[in-house]
């Protein structure tokens, strides 16, 4: 049986050569959305303890300002276990394009501390004359490496790019520079204007307040002091808005490829059931059919998995970079084994799954019956279709309304992810609501040297928001595309099976215009059905949203009126994209589609 | 008597792999009001084709097609439709009713399509079902029906409008004999009340109840019959069996 299957299995994708590359072409899309969508997850998860980690972040910090109390003694205290070394720290200012920004310069060795060693994503250490630069406040004003900063006294050439702990910039400001001291002295050569900083490694972490109590004891009120737990609480309130609403959206993507998934691999186990019936009628055994179907979809899945995966981490640093430099948080690397293996054993489950269960339904249905509802056809009345007919919609409209109903089943998933789409539009539009209530905020720099603005000249929309639209606004393209590929897979599917209907249709006097709008119609209602589902669901999803956020202040609800207009923006969009499909359907010649098997 | 239908040097050739197939090779026929003609002949003869081109389902590679003295081979995709639905009724072997509408659905479709008010369109499939002996089905989906009263069905939908000419290819291919009758015995009633009827049939028994038989053969009409001679049931079909051999 192993090679009967196999060849059957392979004759069957030959046949079917359209079914077979759209299921290819829909199991790729799943697999890159799933991707990217996991790629998203984990950086929106837990961003600051990831960067904490990964650049064994220090659990107190403690800074002087110029001329205050020295800090070589905190190494010492009880609990501590590693340390920077005491840094100075000094405040400059630099000028782009005109305007001035502040620069806070902290000073390294030649070589990166074990504690606080920031993770270099780009370009190398700096040597003298050189500043690593922290990878938010480099990406906020598109430096990169080899770029140069004019300062009062003194010209930096960036070495890297940095991840470095804490909030990024520009929440928080001035931009952090990492220089060597000799590169500190050429941009202000009295090291009294110079402050200190150092870090520190404890025993128990969570403890970490005795140590910073111990230390403001031995340093009195003239240093600043904080802990770990403090910052992670600030940069996880501040981030907050940021990560539910990555979050949600790479929540949202995995909903849309689980539901793109069913509708392809279901719906094509459904259209193959009058093949079904052929087969058992030639002695194949249940067992051996459903075999046979399950084999034919996970090769044509694997195809799938593989380009996608391949796709998928190609597109993922268009997502996962820009989101890590918002949150902060470590990168994901460009290639995870791990990932892709998850994705990969994820995809091809689910469509083993949405294959086993309707083949294995059919090929336990009575041969006689099965061959007789080859074209299997829901059995009962339209109740949709009178409605329209109630409504006095014209006769091509009423046909395709009762035909959009056909596989029940089918038609849902569709819906789902089409209202998937729209929910994702909602949830942009509550991300913009969102974004206007909560602005970028400036913070004061902790040591106010004479040429520092107080603030860098940010404008608000070029900020945070600025940045995380690029990111909402690609998901949704994600998210649409993974509709709309749904949408096309349920047209071509539908199309095929409904071939002799449309011959009947002409045959009894429908114009191909009409059969045109007749097919337009039937998804158009599932549009509209999307539409009218899609953005309660948005609503809900983005309530769930703010619940999990555990707070109101930061969100804000979209208008009525944009939400009302995301409705009749989903029916254009499947209108536009229907009628190609509909119309190449429609000028089947009257015989051939009547001969069609 | 008025002629519906004058079909002259009508050819059909179907593009194969490398091999043209010559369906029909030049069929002149003329066809009268209120007369039902059978078009007889061996699998792949040319009866199907014929139909289609008649109902315009399939262009012609040569000839004319005049209804009703109108010249119609050349119209286009929509003219034909709308032709269709106003002048040409269409009955299948497979019956072809469209699955999602009910039976009352399916009747009054064509009517709605020339723009017959809902109520009329109603009235009308009401009567025809009641004609047909199916309107206890009217509610019913098509795939609830048996074979006989699912071309009863069909009958009714193609009848709709008052088209000037029937159409029914293979009519009763599908049916057990009393079913198959019963539809003869239709389709004969129906043109005495004045309509058309030209069907393709293997069945000497169906085509015996037809006004005109003819025969085809590889694409060209071989033979010609006159039934309403007074002849017996019995005779009749004897005669067409020996044709058929």
């Amino acid at each position: 049986m192993g090679r009967l299957t196999l060849k059957l299995a392979f004759s069957g994708m030959r046949q079917r050569r359209t079914q077979s590359i759209l299921t290819v072409i829909v199991v790729a899309v799943s697999s890159g959305a799933l991707t990217i969508a996991l790629a998203i997850g984990t950086i929106a998860g837990r961003p600051f303890d990831r960067t904490f980690d990964a650049t064994n972040g220090a659990h107190v910090v403690a800074t002087s300002l110029p001329g205050g109390v020295p800090l070589d003694a905190l190494d010492h205290l009880p609990g501590v276990i590693d340390s920077t070394g005491v840094r100075p720290v000094m405040f400059t200012g630099f000028t782009l394009e005109g305007r001035r920004y502040g620069l806070r310069l902290v000073g390294v060795g030649r070589e990166a501390a074990a504690v606080s060693r920031p993770l270099v994503i780009s370009g190398s250490w700096p040597r003298d004359g050189e500043v690593l630069l922290e990878r938010s406040f480099a990406d906020f004003h598109h430096l990169r490496p080899g770029s140069t900063l004019a300062t009062q006294r003194a010209l930096l050439v960036v070495s890297g790019i940095a991840v470095v702990g804490g909030e990024p910039y520009p929440r928080s400001q001035p931009g952090l520079g990492l220089a060597t001291r000799s590169t500190l002295t050429r941009v202000a050569p009295d090291a009294n204007e110079w402050g200190q900083i150092v870090g520190l490694r404890v025993a128990d972490p969570p403890a970490a307040g005795r140590v910073a109590e111990a230390a403001a004891r031995v340093l009195g009120s003239h240093a600043g002091i904080g802990t770990w737990i403090d910052d992670r609480a600030t940069a996880t309130e501040e981030l907050e808005t940021v990560t539910v609403i990555l979050s949600l959206f790479g929540g949202l993507l995995l909903l849309a490829a689980g539901a793109v998934l069913a509708t392809l691999v279901g719906g094509r186990v459904l259209a193959q059931t009058r093949e079904i019936g052929v087969l058992k009628a030639t002695g194949l055994t249940p067992g051996q059919v459903t075999r046979l179907l399950v084999t034919e979809q996970l090769a044509l899945a694997a195809v799938g998995v593989v380009a996608g995966i391949g796709a998928g981490y190609l597109c993922t640093p268009l997502f996962a970079t820009r989101s890590a430099s918002l949150l902060n948080a470590a990168e994901t690397p460009a290639f995870d084994a791990g990932r892709g293996l998850l994705v990969a054993t994820v995809v091809l489950a689910l469509v083993a799954t949405f294959t086993f269960v309707p083949a294995l339904r059919a090929a336990r249905r009575s041969t006689a019956e099965i061959l007789a509802a080859g074209r299997a056809t829901n059995r009962s009345r339209s109740r949709l279709g009178k409605l329209v007919d109630d409504l006095g919609a014209p006769v091509p409209v009423s046909v395709g309304a009762r035909g959009s109903f056909v596989h029940r089943g089918r038609t849902l998933l569709t819906a789902l992810s089409l209202a998937l789409t729209v929910a994702a539009g909602v949830a942009t539009l509550g991300m913009e609501a969102s974004l206007d209530v909560a602005t970028t905020p400036g913070v004061a720099p902790l040591v106010q040297g004479g040429e520092t603005p107080r603030f860098d000249p940010v404008d608000d929309d070029a900020g945070e928001a600025g940045r995380l639209r690029p990111i909402v606004y690609s998901f949704d393209a994600v998210l649409l595309f993974v509709g709309l590929v749904n949408l096309v897979a349920t047209l071509l599917l539908t199309t095929r099976e409904r071939v002799r209907d449309l011959g009947m249709l002409k045959a009894v006097g429908l114009t191909p215009r009409q059969v045109t709008g007749s097919l337009v119609s039937a998804q158009v209602v599932v549009a509209v059905i999307a539409g009218v589902v899609g953005v309660p669901l948005g609503l809900a999803i983005f309530r769930l949203g703010i619940g999990l956020a555990g707070s109101t202040d930061e969100f804000a609800y979209p208008s009525w009126w944009s939400l009302l207009l995301l409705v009749p923006g989903i029916v254009v969009l499947v209108a536009a994209l229907a009628t190609p499909l509909a119309r190449r359907a429609a000028s089947l010649p009257v015989a051939d589609a009547l001969r069609f098997e | 008597m008025d002629t519906v239908l004058t079909v002259r040097g009508l050819a059909k050739t179907y593009a194969g792999d490398g091999i043209d197939v010559l369906a029909l090779r030049g069929v002149d026929l003329d066809v009268t009001s209120g007369e039902l003609v059978a078009v007889m002949g061996p699998s792949g003869c040319g009866k199907s084709t014929l139909l289609h081109l008649l109902g315009g389902l399939d262009r012609p590679t040569a000839g004319s097609i005049a209804l009703g003295g109108a010249r119609v081979e050349a119209l286009g995709e929509a003219a034909w439709a709308v032709l269709r639905r106003r002048e040409i009724g269409f009955v299948f072997q497979f019956f072809n009713l469209i699955q999602t509408l009910t039976v009352a659905e399916n009747v009054e479709l064509p009517a709605l399509l020339v723009g017959t008010p809902r109520a009329e369109a109603r009235r009308r499939c009401g009567e025809l079902l009641d004609r047909l002996e199916v309107s206890a089905r009217a509610d019913a989906l098509p795939s609830r029906l048996s074979g006989g009263q699912q071309q009863r069905v069909a009958l009714a939908r193609a009848l709709v409008n008052r088209p000037r000419l029937l159409l029914a290819d293979e009519p009763t291919g599908n049916l057990d004999s009393t079913s198959a009758r019963e539809v003869v015995s239709i389709l004969r009633q129906l043109c005495t009340d004045g309509h058309t009827v030209v069907l393709a049939t293997h069945d000497p028994r169906v085509a015996a109840a037809a006004n005109r038989v003819i025969q085809l053969r590889d694409g060209l009409i071989v033979d010609e019959t006159r039934l309403d001679t007074g002849e017996s049931t019995a005779a009749v079909v004897s005669s067409l069996l020996r044709l058929e051999v």
